[in-house]
């Protein structure tokens, strides 16, 4: 399933699950695994646990929970933050900062929201042509696309 | 030198909650409106009504959130007087790093006379020759513990929630005094509003 056995975790720490719509498959890094090192991923991840590094899903969504640290500069479709993260956060179309959410780093993405209340200190790239999402429309079901789990490679 | 302006406070539930037009903001989105993409500094916290207010601009806003580190600045500065990287600190942009926007809201009412001298010293370094200022002194003889949010509603029009969380003896600066301390910055425009608050614009000298 991972790229390098030195950074191989076991199936029961990282999990691919169904959404409750049982239509989209996520992966799960628990919340007591820590990764360093570069993730890539053709599917959807949540992240609980801790990752140092880099962080790339190209056309996939990034759910870090209210558990997980992430100290990597992020790339992902959709990326949502529940949890901290430490780094800067690249979404091809939404961030989403949640209301326990805290962030310290830039925002690169043609949708950006933070919820009141969420901690987030650094710069948002306004484009022209970028809008805001609104806050209330935003719900786990946003992480998820549809694709099939195939894999998420850990390179060192 | 002062225009007086109208306020409006909202219905008794939402005591500690006003809306007014600010002509000092409105002086600053004339300028974000210009075309040219501008580079923000909002000491605010996170607010989405802000964000999405500016996701409508050609522009680069970066939050500080400095109002959230305040309790911090006179404990530092209580406890160790001579600390002076206390801004570069809770402000940790690159030195390279140049506003053509900064909004201030309550801050320099919430800092100590040296405070404020050194905030101005840090933040002239990372203002554009003209830029433009905003900071809203507070002139009743009583001022919240805690600073208000600022939500922006549209161009020039401002939402100001202040939390029912005790009150303190206001600085009550006055515009001379505020720019003794801030003498790196110059006055460009000043507006006594009716709700107590007189707005700064200030640019850099």
């Amino acid at each position: 399933m991972f790229g390098k056995p030195e950074t191989e975790m076991q199936e029961s720490h990282v999990s691919k699950v169904s959404t409750a719509s049982g239509s989209r498959e996520q992966a799960t890094i628990g919340s007591s695994i820590a990764i360093k090192g570069d993730l890539v991923g053709e599917e959807d991840l949540v992240v609980h646990g801790r990752i140092e590094g880099t962080v790339t899903l190209k056309q996939n969504s990034l759910l870090v929970g209210k558990d997980g640290h992430i100290k990597a500069d992020i790339r992902a479709r959709v990326i949502v933050v529940e949890g901290r993260v430490e780094g800067g956060l690249f979404g091809d179309e939404q961030v989403i900062i949640k209301k326990s959410g805290s962030v310290q780093g830039n925002i690169e993405a043609p949708r950006v929201a933070l919820e009141d209340g969420c901690k987030f200190k650094g710069s948002i790239e306004m484009g022209v042509a970028s809008k805001s999402a609104q806050p209330a429309a935003v719900s786990n079901a946003n992480v998820g696309n549809g694709h099939k789990a195939e894999a998420v490679a850990i390179r060192k | 030198m002062f225009k007086a302006q109208g306020a409006a406070r909202l219905s008794a539930p939402d005591i500690g909650q006003l809306v007014y037009r600010s002509p000092g903001l409105q002086l600053i989105f004339e300028r974000i409106s210009s075309g040219d993409k501008v580079n923000i500094l909002d000491l605010g916290p996170p607010l989405s009504s802000n964000v999405e207010f500016f996701s409508s601009y050609h522009c680069r806003l970066y939050i500080a959130d400095l109002l959230q580190s305040l309790p911090l600045v006179d404990t530092y500065w209580a406890e160790s007087p001579a600390f002076s990287p206390m801004f570069p600190e809770l402000l940790d942009f690159d030195e390279s790093e140049q506003f053509d926007i900064i909004l201030g809201w309550d801050i320099v009412n919430y800092l100590s006379e040296d405070s404020i001298r050194r905030f101005s010293r840090f933040i002239a370094r990372h203002t554009k020759a003209d830029a433009l200022c905003f900071f809203s002194l507070l002139t009743h003889k009583e001022m919240a513990v805690q600073p208000a949010i600022h939500r922006i509603l549209e161009e020039g029009s401002l939402h100001c929630e202040q939390h029912d969380c005790g009150s303190c003896a206001s600085p009550r600066f006055t515009q001379s005094r505020l720019l003794e301390l801030m003498k790196e910055f110059q006055a460009h425009r000043s507006f006594l509003l009716q709700n107590g608050r007189q707005e700064q614009v200030l640019r850099i000298r």
